[in-house]
């Protein structure tokens, strides 16, 4: 068979470019020479854990099979370990007799790298998630995701809203309220984009009010503060009752309740998932799971956006997310019908399925440099050249997932490096193409093999679900980080990529 | 009626005496002249004319309406006995009813396991049923199904909706009902209205609101022929419009039509202490939908009748009396219209400039009633320029000691229309003779066609206190029956007391609370001209207009009554336009203001707000205390309303409308007008303030204080609504009296403002000073009341009639809304004055928040912005408003201002007399910026307007209409892109700026209950409220799109009953919504922005491309 060419990495390019800016290396993570799960684990080992962790383990079991459980329950167990450190304490914590005994023969190899022995007292969320992922691995691959999940919600009902669109008008106003009834309801619907914005940003009526009055809206129109109240908890309702619409936008353009004028209805719709970058990337690759969402208290502390629309955003995502994981097509068209989003918000959010999907690590402190934008832009070209419509459109494989054949032929190129005619020749036809064209070409001679090596067992460990998920970490690690210490530039690497692509068609064997 | 108890009962009524009331203040008072007279007695039978009073409709609701139908039916021939024997002998099957239901969508999920829904529906319609298919496990059910037919009789056809029933299927239990839709379908029984209502409805249920939605076809073969049709009233047309529609043109108009039933209230049937909340609602849903249908093909027998075709200015009414009952009440006005069969004039694309003239009064001049006659005579003009002859005036000021009405019209009939064929002569004589017998001169029209309407003479009221619990046998509708015809027969009493002898704009409401009743009707004596009313052909009249050149719009003002045997002391004066009349110094009405007249400035909204303590009693005494309470109110409002009106500088006030509501411990008055200063009637005089106790001076200050605040208020007010005095107009019209004072306006009204400093020192003797006594702190609460008043925000005007007087520039965006409020009236003792200053601050933050709410379509004006006020329980309030904002153009303002000088140069050049006259306007034209008479502008504003960019638009719509018709196609066939729902316009006016009414589809009259048990989750009371009020208008939208209709004009909310128990988590409301469902072209687009089309398609375009993609 003839190998399609893999290496069209070239459009990473462009979005990894920036490398010039100097980049923090990541000092916590030992190179990954000791393999990947003793890498990992002290990799993780060194990290702040936080519960959050142990979340993500609960959904991805459900994923993988028992082999990278155990793997991964030992890593993300790390922060149990040092939330309950006491040897004694976990014979409590995990009751289920197999999971005690994993724990044992663990134990020596886990807390060996733990710094100080960790005096930090657990958090009490600590305890009952310990247990429940215990007895959730003691049950194996059951069911058990449900319990855990209903769990988790259970627990993670905190004071704010589960349920509910963000900003509704407090309870214990109702009392009050009673007696005061106070409704406009024009024909055609007003909307406020003001108050929109308020309302989606996740202010309540007082802070919208409290908002609105700094804009200086009172002086503008010479009203008061009651009228203003009334107008926006007016419009806050009108909202509310619209956000169930807005959850399946056709729906809003189908239905008869709100007569809203088309251009409107595109505004509202586009307001509506709009979606703050900073959030966007924080999100980026992880799975779009409760658990996740827990966290987002986390993020939106970091981002500066507000928690509720911090939730609504997730929301949104997961939503889109559900709409087209068993959609065939292309996933940024499937989006545009199905959410009716401008072209460019459809893209993005075909990036965040693509990355929901895969789950690629895009946490990694090495990747923080990488914008939304950047990683968008890398989504849209895998999506572009690997996924499974542009490969193959006839098969029933989602466009969200990397076609297994492809990777699989991805393997084979290891000839590429393995082989060692091949490779000089690669080397050499490259070379001399390259030659007085990039700067930095001694170095691209004395690191070709290594070069290539890397990008070529980039590819080929793709099979695995696992290597998938670190395709940007090992990317960075592996290809750019080198290429950066020896002072290439965007442009060098952009050629050096395409004529690396383009040599092995002239080599035997390929075509 | 058997055995008749006299009731005690209390009726208060106005006749000519005077009220002896503590404040000594002189009142020129226009036929509102109140006093407390006992009407001892209930009149025995009722009245002659109502032989064909309801039949009873027996038998509980809920027990189904195929019990009611065999009663109705055998009822039938005696009930209608009095009007034409057998004229309803049972046909059966004049018609097919075909339905079939298409589609559903967006249902709810009934199933919890599946998450999805086994859907079938029922199709009803009198005792028939019909099913579809279960269309299992889905939420957007494709039932596809064949073609449901009823044979059903006329009666039938008129009286019951289709019921159509969506349902969960069960397999093991009972079906859950998911919802319903109730379709009218009466609109399919006149011939020329739509043939088919197809179209997607909202699936409504009454507590859990709307569950999606569903598409049905329903389709109704006629079998008869159209004069066998023609026996039983299907071929009436109903109109809520106030005025003539737009595409009909009136031939006769007969006169008042009313009708009256009476039913048990399923929510006060035993039956419902058992039967669940749901049940109960869809039980009286169904019963008033049966209710209206058959109170209406009633009234449509008495058009017929009356040779009528139709009836316009359609009210109908519910009294939700309790225990005593449930009385659906109508009245109407009944016409013989013609369509206007030419559709030239509905063709927007004709440059013709003989069109154009034409079009104006459509356009520009939203005024219904610019109609004159078949679209192509070349004497159009003249119709504006109509004014009653002396001799008209003459006659109906003789007809003051005229008690009989039929002379006069008689004599009318006899000078009007000598030609015609033997037909009409038949006709006439036939109108002539229903004119003899025409028990209550009444007209429910707001707006008339042009020479109409003679003279008016004032507001005349009636109020009448009644105790339900009384009536004697509450199931029949005799009781009621006696009771209004007692209070019409008031008003006409009232009316021939003014020298009238019609009523105009005539309505009738009630306030229940508990088991007292008030009982109020209002309108406006006027004298007509006869030959509307038996005339068919009106092309007679406009040839004797020809002759008839007299001085226009300021003949209604001309006093209809004896200047000598004056039923009410009144300052009269030379009319102010011709100057041949005598005219009072205010004037009140409850009509529209007439094309015709001349408005300086523009008007503005007036209101009165009152509101009184009432001891809690009961039954009689609780009357008692009503109906003691009920004059001074009345007194109040009239006091209140006549100083708001003095302070804006304004003498006249159209479409007055008072509410008086009773609650458990306060009777609440709300008087809504819009004040404008017609140049016919005199400058009103300041307001001049007296102390009682002249020696402190302190007091005199403050006093003089306060006027000096108050003369501020009536100059800023002026500056406002920009009343310059009209002096000009006299000179303009060749007015004989010499007036050297008129100068300059610019002096005159420095002169005016020194004469009210004057008028400050000197003692009030002059005849147009208004003087307000301050005896005691209500007084001066009352004062201050009056400046609390807070103008619109500039850019807003509003006005609670059709137009907005002196703005003619509409553009076509407009905003219908409704808003409601409820409000504690929180006082622990309340006293009147902190219950007063509660409801008028309530009214006026109200007003406010709706200021603020749409100050995106500044410049705009609210208007017929409509006021209904309910005390639901002791300290409640609740104010519900419905109005439309429509915005203007100030730039074409400007325009039309300027216009005038063009127009009254062609005039000059034309007439000699002004010839004269013509440099005097030229030379004050610098010194004002509005040199010219209101009055032409009024007149001529709309022709001029469109005068200045007629070659613009001659061009401009030839390079435009392409696009722009393509836009209207898109407009009007969005669901093309079957992702957009085809746009609803809603407006209580009568007309939509901007554009054309082409058809009217029928009427649109919706009764909903909307209840929940979960008030809390659903957002309170206001997230509860706010809901059903959108799918009201949702579920109107859809009713009139499925007619094939793009708006609802004369949309009206005639009863917001709302109920709460917070307590219990549970609220309740009742909305009954009507108006006229019609089919518009909009031409200005196409004409006067040829630049907004282009700009809007490709926005439509690319949201539908969105869409599509």
């Amino acid at each position: 068979m003839t190998l399609r060419c893999p290496l069209s990495v070239t459009p990473l390019c462009p979005p990894l470019s920036p490398l010039s800016p100097p980049v923090p290396s990541c000092p916590l993570l030992s190179p990954l020479s000791q393999g990947a799960l003793a890498g990992i684990l002290i990799g993780l080992a060194r990290l702040n854990c936080s519960e959050l962790r142990l979340k993500r383990l609960c959904h991805r079991q459900g994923l993988l099979g028992l082999g990278r459980v155990v793997s991964y329950a030992v890593s993300e167990w790390l922060r149990d370990i040092r939330c309950h450190q006491l040897p004694g304490l976990l014979g409590g914590v995990a009751p289920v007799h197999a999971v005690l005994q994993l724990w044992r023969a663990l134990r020596d190899l886990l807390l060996l790298p733990l710094p100080g022995g960790g005096s930090r007292g657990c958090h009490p969320q600590c305890h009952p998630w310990g247990v429940g992922s215990g007895r959730r691995l003691g049950q194996r691959r059951s069911g058990a995701v449900h319990a855990a999940a209903a769990g988790a919600a259970g627990f993670g009902r905190g004071p704010f809203r589960t349920r509910g669109p963000p900003g509704t008008p407090p309870a214990p106003a109702a009392p009050t309220m009673s007696s005061d009834l106070d409704v406009f309801v024009g024909n055609t619907t007003l909307i406020d984009e003001e108050v929109y914005r308020l309302w989606l940003d996740g202010h309540s009526v007082a802070e919208a009010v409290a908002r609105r009055l700094r804009g200086g809206v009172l002086e503008r129109e010479g009203t008061s503060v009651a009228v203003l109240q009334s107008d926006t908890r007016d419009h806050y309702r009108t909202f509310q009752m619209l956000e169930r619409l807005l959850h399946a936008p056709p729906r809003l353009l189908q239905q008869l309740l709100f007569q809203i004028p088309p251009e409107r209805q595109a505004l509202l719709i586009q307001r509506y998932y709009a979606f703050d970058e900073a959030l966007a990337r924080e999100l980026l690759g992880k799975k779009l799971s409760k658990g996740t969402k827990k966290e987002l208290d986390e993020v939106s502390a970091r981002t500066g956006v507000g928690i509720r629309s911090c939730r609504r955003q997730f929301d949104n995502f997961k939503r889109v997310f559900k709409a087209v994981e068993e959609l065939r097509g292309p996933l940024a068209e499937n989006i545009q019908q199905l959410f009716l989003l401008p072209p460019a918000l459809a893209r993005d959010y075909a990036a965040i399925v693509f990355f929901a999907n895969s789950r690629f690590e895009t946490g990694k402190r090495r990747l923080q440099f990488l914008s939304f934008a950047d990683f968008a832009a890398c989504a849209q070209s895998l999506m572009g050249h690997w996924s499974q419509g542009a490969l193959a459109p006839e098969a029933a494989e989602p466009d969200g997932d990397l076609p297994k054949s492809f990777l699989q032929d991805l393997k084979e190129l290891k000839v590429l490096v393995a082989d060692k005619d091949l490779l000089d020749q690669h080397k050499s036809l490259v070379c001399s193409a390259l030659r007085g064209k990039i700067s930095v070409h001694n170095e691209l001679e004395a690191n070709f093999k290594a070069l290539s090596r890397a990008l070529v067992n980039v590819g080929g460990k793709l099979t695995h679900a696992r290597d998938v998920r670190d395709f940007f970490v090992d990317l960075v690690e592996k290809v750019i980080e080198p290429c950066r210490s020896d002072k290439w530039s965007p442009g060098d690497l952009r050629l050096f990529l395409t004529h690396y692509t383009a040599a092995p068609r002239n080599l035997p064997g390929f075509r | 009626m058997g055995t008749m108890r006299t009731v005690p009962d209390f009726s208060v009524v106005r006749s000519g005496h005077e009220v002896q009331i503590p404040e000594q203040v002189s009142v020129p008072w226009q036929g509102l002249h109140r006093a407390v007279s006992r009407a001892p007695t209930i009149p025995g039978p009722a009245p002659a004319g109502r032989g064909g009073a309801a039949p009873r409709m027996r038998s509980g609701a809920a027990a189904a309406p195929r019990h009611r139908r065999g009663g109705a039916a055998a009822a039938a021939p005696a009930g209608a006995a009095g009007g034409g024997g057998g004229r309803r002998g049972r046909k059966k099957m004049p018609g097919k009813l075909k339905v079939k239901i298409v589609a559903g969508r967006h249902l709810p999920v009934m199933d919890r396991a599946s998450d999805l829904t086994d859907a079938f529906v029922e199709v009803k319609f009198g005792n028939t049923t019909f099913k579809t298919d279960v269309y299992p496990k889905s939420l957007n059910p494709q039932w596809n199904s064949e073609w449901f037919k009823f044979e059903v009789d006329d009666e039938e056809l008129q009286d019951e909706p289709l019921q159509i029933t969506v349902l969960d299927h069960d397999t093991y239990s009972a079906n859950d009902a998911i919802g319903k839709v109730y379709i009218d379908i009466d609109p399919l029984l006149y011939s020329e209205a739509a043939t088919v209502i197809s179209g997607w409805f909202p699936i409504y249920d009454t507590i859990h609101g709307i569950r999606g939605e569903i598409n049905v076809v329903v389709k109704v073969d006629l079998f008869n022929d159209l004069n066998r049709f023609r026996q039983s009233s299907c071929g009436v047309k109903f109109f809520c419009t106030t005025s003539i529609p737009k595409c009909y043109r009136a031939v006769v108009i007969h006169g008042f039509v009313e009708e009256l039933v009476v039913n048990e209230d399923p929510e006060y049937q035993w039956i419902d202490r058992i039967r669940t909340p749901r049940a109960s609602n869809e039980a009286r849903q169904r019963l008033i939908s049966l209710m209206s249908g058959e109170l209406q093909r009633k009234i449509g027998l008495k058009v017929l009748e009356m040779r009528g075709n139709a009836v316009v200015g359609y009210l109908q009414c519910f009294d939700l009396e309790g225990e005593s009952g449930l009385v659906v009440r109508a009245i109407g006005t009944a016409c013989t219209l013609d369509k206007l069969s030419n559709t030239s004039a509905f063709l927007p694309a004709c440059n013709s400039p003989s069109k154009e003239m034409k079009e104006i009064p459509f356009n520009e001049d939203p005024n219904p009633n610019t109609y004159s006659s078949g679209p192509s005579t070349p004497l159009k003009n003249q119709t504006y320029s109509f004014s009653p002859s002396k001799s008209y005036s003459r006659q109906s000021s003789s007809s003051d000691t005229d008690l009989s009405l039929t002379p006069k019209t008689g004599m009318g009939s006899g000078s009007a229309g000598k030609e015609g064929g033997p037909f009409k002569t038949l006709l006439r004589q036939q109108t002539q003779s229903a004119l003899e017998q025409r028990e209550f001169p009444f007209f429910t029209l707001t707006t008339f066609p042009p020479g109409f309407l003679l003279h008016v003479g004032g507001v005349v009221s009636a109020r009448s206190v009644k105790l339900l619990d009384r009536i004697h046998n509450p199931d029949e509708p005799e009781t009621r029956d006696a009771w209004w015809a007692e209070i019409r027969q008031e008003i006409k009493s009232h009316a021939k007391a003014l020298g009238c002898h019609a009523v105009v704009g005539y309505s009738e409401s009630t306030s229940i609370c508990e088991e007292v009743c008030i009982l109020s009707a209002s309108g406006t004596a006027a004298v007509l001209n006869p030959r509307f009313l038996q005339d068919g052909t009106m092309e007679g009249c406009l040839e004797q207009r020809i002759e008839e050149a007299s001085p226009p719009g300021c003949g209604f003002c001309h006093i209809p009554y004896d200047e000598l045997n004056m039923p009410f002391p009144a300052h009269l004066t030379y009319c102010y336009n011709c100057r041949k009349q005598k005219v009072p110094d205010v004037l009140f009405t409850t009509i529209d203001l007439p094309v015709e007249a001349i408005v300086v400035g523009k008007g503005c909204l007036i209101q009165a707000r009152l509101c009184r303590l009432k001891k809690k009693a009961q039954a009689e005494a609780n009357a008692t205390s009503i109906s003691n309470l009920l004059p001074f109110m009345e007194y109040e409002v009239h006091t209140q309303l006549m100083n708001k009106l003095k302070l804006r500088g304004m003498n006249a006030l159209f479409g007055l409308r008072i509410q008086i509501t009773v609650g458990e411990n306060m009777l609440m008055g709300l008087a809504s007008a819009t004040g404008v200063y017609l140049a016919a009637l005199p400058t009103p005089g300041g307001i001049q303030i007296a102390g009682k106790t002249p020696n402190d001076g302190t007091y005199e200050q403050h006093i003089s204080h306060m006027q000096k605040k108050i003369n501020d208020t009536i100059a800023k007010n002026k500056e406002l609504y920009e009343i310059n005095p009209p002096e000009l107009p006299e000179e303009i019209i060749g007015s004989p009296i010499p007036e050297p004072r008129q100068r300059s306006r610019l002096l005159r009204s420095q002169s005016e403002s020194s004469d009210e400093v004057t008028e400050l020192d000197l003692s009030h003797g002059k005849k147009d000073a208004f003087v307000l006594e301050i005896d005691d702190t209500d007084a001066m609460e009352d004062v201050h009341s009056l400046l609390t008043d807070v103008p619109p925000p500039s850019g807003f005007y509003s006005c609670n009639t059709e137009i907005m007087p002196g703005i003619n520039n509409w553009t076509p965006e407009i905003q219908m809304f409704t808003a409601v409020r409820v409000s504690r009236l929180s006082n622990i003792n309340p006293t009147n004055q902190t219950l007063n200053k509660n409801f008028n601050d309530l009214c006026e933050n109200l007003l406010k928040s709706l200021y603020f709410k749409l100050r995106s379509m500044v410049p705009c004006c609210l208007c017929h912005v409509n006021f209904t006020v309910a005390l639901p329980e002791d300290e409640l309030v609740q104010i519900a408003v419905t109005a439309v904002a429509i915005t203007y153009d100030k730039n074409q303002a400007l325009q039309a201002n300027k216009a005038p000088t063009e127009k009254s140069q062609q005039r000059a050049s034309t007439d000699n007399e002004e010839q004269l006259q013509f440099p005097l306007e030229l030379c004050s034209d610098p010194l004002s910026s509005q040199p010219f008479s209101p009055a032409k502008e009024v007149l001529e504003g709309a022709s001029s307007h469109t005068g200045i960019p007629a070659a613009q638009r001659a061009t401009s719509l030839e390079k435009a209409s392409p696009l722009a018709e393509g836009y209207l196609r898109h407009r009007s066939v969005p669901s093309c892109t079957n992702s957009t729902v085809s746009v609803v316009k809603m407006t209580p006016l009568s007309f939509l700026p901007g554009a054309k009414i082409t058809k009217y589809l029928g009427i649109i009259n919706m009764f909903f209950i909307r209840e929940t048990t979960s008030l809390r989750e659903e957002g309170g009371v206001s997230g509860f409220l706010h809901a059903f009020i959108a799918e009201v208008f949702a579920m109107v939208r859809a009713h009139v799109a499925a007619l094939g209709g793009n708006a609802v004009v004369s949309y009206i909310m005639k009863q917001c009953v709302f109920m709460e128990n917070p307590n219990k988590n549970q609220a309740q409301c009742l909305i009954n919504v009507s108006g006229d469902a019609v089919i518009f072209v909009r031409e200005s687009e196409l004409e006067m922005l040829p630049v907004q089309p282009s700009a809007a398609a490709p926005q439509h375009t690319s949201s539908a491309g969105d869409v599509t993609t």
